[in-house]
């Protein structure tokens, strides 16, 4: 049996909601629509400033020169900022009844009642729901969307805000800081370990819509957060686009663990600038799995300032028709006596693209560093390509290895399977799951689960 | 230079369309910035000096079963327009092409000293045994195109001198069935380039060993292209490089299959050994898979010596530099050139 996976998509995620939005800006960007977004959100007169300069930047900033196809995008096209409601709530009563029947058809408060410390929704450009178990609110953490942030914390904000991804970084991140809204901010004080993780629910739901998010975690001394973020859009025929920024400030002897289960439709442009630093004896994960999209360029990457700190990033890479997954990770060894792991599992499919592409650098001085680098590759049809372009750079002693493999199903795995009675559908799925599972097992078991079932559903209908 | 082009090329009776290759070239140097790409982002390239370039070549050819061809229309089809500087350059000022038709195992052997631009044919029929030995000093570009429908073993020694700026750049069309075994040793030049692209076709093997070995400020830039075009090619490529002092190194290195080369098996390995805390190494294994039934695989190391095995040596009463010495040589062991000019040179640098 054959099932279209967009079909599929559509019926889960597809869904669009009438559009009845508070603000909706002109298409194309223009330094009014800038100043305006500044101005609906009451900013104070640094923040107006950064985005009126992250704007200039965006102008003049070229468009990659390598990488995928981006010439789909069309910068004119796109409103830069939607409004959907007057204020965000604290109960998902108070919801306007589309976007809560947009939440409740993804699941969202039955995540939130079965195991979240804490969720934020947004919809559009803006968090619409937002909430934190009381017992962490009483510790001092802080969980907030990004706008709230910037009023409530600023002097918070202030010091950290863009310090890790500069508006200069690259034309995504320019137009980011330009034009940003949502996004979460979290705080967690010194010595808290936050038990339960925290999440963001990302979704766009206009045409020709870009979203925006910036979300910037502090973890202060000792303390653990981690934090999950789901991303969907509906299936319109033209393209989206998601340009977020993150930011992740680990401070000596704290561990932020950083989950991404993205599942955007196939018309959305998803390039994202990930970027955390960790100081001494601090430890950051990104787990990134990445489904869904025309185009995803994705690198998360960790700066190692700190002696001793402790990097690792865990990557799924899954594409389909028309796609092009470009992800991978970036690690720079900065300080003596740290180390990284990479991990990246890539699938490609029905004349998809998977690219894993990533850097290991090791600064001058920073002695005694270890690095692991190991990206496999699974290609599922004579369609479909996989490329793998790993950069390193080392400036000191180091002890750095990279391994990677480029191949397909093992036909014995799956004449052995098939020999058991599995159709070989079935066979390729199981061992599809099998080859992401030094990824999966790394999530929450809703989230392994969800995963596994997004595998199989992208799997369905897949022969050899 | 317009005029020196001319003169060399009717200094070879060259045909019309050979002289317009060479102007065309030169325009395309002068216009070229240097190049910036991955192959060449991590060499330093702000010593090089265009303004005492002379076309010359000083190379010295030994055959043995081989036949020389003098007509230029029998490269035609090997004469590209350059894609950066240096090709350029080369194309425009190269000297007299070397055309050498090998049978009946034939022997070639080739010595450079001096500067050299310099453009090499061999057709290999059957079985051939090529060796390079460089000598050479200023600025080289040495650009040689291997046509292989049997067996090819080529072995490359290069010990330049220590100001010479060496770009040695190899083309091997592997024909259906046929083999390149592909051998090399750097140990000298103060920039020195080695670029190997092998297009291997049905049932054809291409399988380079190397070793390189940098001290005081000497660059080495390796790349190795395997490029596969036909079912059933296999590639095997091992590099390994020790930096010492100063010097430095950047490897990239690709492998490309084709949508139409399924039953692909390729490989590659690159291994670094960093013995000094001011040398610095930089790599690019990459992979280019359009074919889904294949085998494709690399793997890179840039490590340091094993202090525990410099220990155990040094207990066994060894001092410090000779065991050091010796975990560098077993290091090298499966790459090593079996010839004792090369094992003489390897132990000098070394120790």
């Amino acid at each position: 049996m054959n099932i279209e996976i967009n079909t599929d998509y559509a019926i889960k995620y597809g869904f669009k909601s009438a559009e009845d939005y508070v603000f909706k800006s002109e298409k194309g960007l223009t330094k009014e629509i800038v100043e305006k977004i500044s101005e609906m959100k009451q900013e104070p007169q640094w923040m107006r400033d950064f985005r009126l300069k992250s704007f200039e930047i965006f102008t003049q900033k070229k468009m990659p020169t390598w990488g995928p196809d981006l010439s789909g995008i069309d910068f004119n096209s796109i409103h830069y900022y939607v409004k959907p409601t007057q204020q965000k709530v604290k109960s998902w009563q108070e919801l306007p009844e589309d976007i809560l029947k947009t939440f409740e058809r993804l699941g969202i408060p039955e995540a939130e009642r079965q195991f979240l410390a804490g969720v934020g929704a947004q919809y559009e450009s803006e968090v619409v729901y937002h909430n934190i178990r009381k017992d962490l609110a009483k510790q001092g953490v802080i969980f907030l969307d990004m706008d709230s942030g910037v009023k409530e914390y600023p002097d918070i904000v202030k010091k950290y805000f863009g310090t890790v991804v500069p508006p200069n970084d690259n034309k995504f991140a320019a137009l980011n800081s330009a034009v940003w809204s949502g996004g979460s901010f979290i705080y967690v004080p010194k010595g808290v370990h936050v038990k339960m993780p925290l999440q963001a629910y990302f979704r766009i739901n206009a045409a020709n819509m870009g979203q925006f998010e910036r979300t910037l975690i502090i973890a202060d001394q000792g303390s653990f957060v981690h934090y999950i973020e789901g991303c969907t859009a509906p299936v319109y025929n033209s393209d989206s686009l998601h340009a977020a920024v993150v930011e992740i400030i680990a401070l000596p002897g704290s561990r932020v663990r950083y989950t991404t289960i993205q599942n955007w439709s196939s018309n959305v442009y998803n390039l994202v600038t990930k970027r955390a630093f960790a100081y001494e004896n601090a430890i950051v994960e990104w787990v990134d799995c990445n489904l869904g999209s025309k185009v995803t360029m994705k690198y998360p990457s960790i700066f190692m300032l700190g002696e001793g700190s402790r990097g690792e990033i865990l990557s799924i890479a899954f594409a389909g028709k028309g796609q092009t997954q470009d992800a991978g990770g970036k690690v720079v060894h900065l300080a003596s006596n740290t180390s990284s792991l990479i991990t990246s599992k890539s699938i490609s499919k029905d004349g998809g693209r998977t690219i894993y592409r990533g850097l290991v650098k090791v600064a001058k001085r920073a002695k005694n560093v270890k690095s692991n680098v190991r990206c496999d590759a699974l290609i599922l049809d004579e369609k479909s390509a996989s490329d793998t372009i790993p950069y390193m750079e080392i400036n000191e002693k180091a002890t750095i290895t990279h391994e990677a493999t480029v191949g397909k199903v093992g036909e014995e795995q799956l004449f052995y399977l098939m020999s058991r009675g599995l159709n070989e559908a079935e066979a390729n799925a199981l061992i599809v799951r099998g080859f992401i599972e030094p990824v999966a097992k790394e999530l929450p078991l809703e989230f392994a689960v969800e995963l596994n079932r997004l595998i199989e559903l992208e799997m369905e209908g897949s022969v050899g | 230079m317009i005029e020196k082009i001319k003169n060399i090329s009717q200094k070879n009776k060259e045909p019309n369309w050979l002289f317009n290759f060479r102007k065309e070239n030169w325009r395309l140097f002068e216009s070229l910035e240097l190049p910036k790409d991955d192959e060449w982002k991590y060499t330093d390239l702000s010593i090089t000096n265009f303004s005492h370039i002379q076309p010359s070549s000083s190379l010295n050819i030994k055959t043995k079963n081989c036949l020389e061809e003098k007509d230029p229309n029998s490269i035609k089809d090997y004469l590209f327009l350059a894609k950066n500087k240096f090709e350029a350059l080369n194309n425009a000022i190269f000297s007299e092409p070397k055309i050498i038709l090998a049978k009946n195992n034939a022997k070639i052997n080739i010595e450079f000293s001096k500067t050299n631009f310099t453009k090499i044919f061999i057709f290999v029929e059957d079985q051939a045994e090529i060796n390079f030995s460089l000598n050479s000093s200023g600025f080289n570009i040495i650009q040689t195109f291997l046509i292989i429908k049997g067996q090819a073993t080529v072995n490359v020694l290069d010990n330049s001198e220590k100001d010479a700026v060496i770009i040695n750049e190899f083309f091997a069309d592997i024909k259906n069935n046929a083999k390149l075994n592909y051998n090399f040793g750097l140990f000298g030049g103060l920039i020195n380039r080695l670029k190997i692209e092998s297009q291997i076709s049905l049932n054809a093997e291409n399988k380079i060993k190397g070793m390189f070995f940098g001290n005081e400020k000497q660059h080495y830039n390796i790349v190795t292209n395997a490029i596969h075009l036909e079912e059933a090619s296999v590639n095997d490529i091992l590099v390994k490089g020790a930096l010492n002092d100063y010097a430095t190194s950047s490897y990239f290195g690709s492998i490309v299959i084709n949508k139409r080369a399924q039953k692909a098996d390729s490989y590659l390995a690159d291994h670094v050994l960093l013995l000094s805390e001011n040398a610095k190494a930089n790599s690019i294994p990459s992979l280019k898979i359009d074919a889904n039934d294949v085998k494709a695989t690399h793997g890179a190391t840039i490590s340091q010596l094993d202090e525990e095995q410099i220990f155990y040596l040094l207990s066994r009463g060894l001092n410090k530099k000779e065991a050091e010495s010796l975990i560098v040589q077993a290091f090298f062991n499966d790459v090593k050139i079996n010839n004792q000019d090369a094992q003489k040179i390897i132990e000098a640098k070394i120790s």
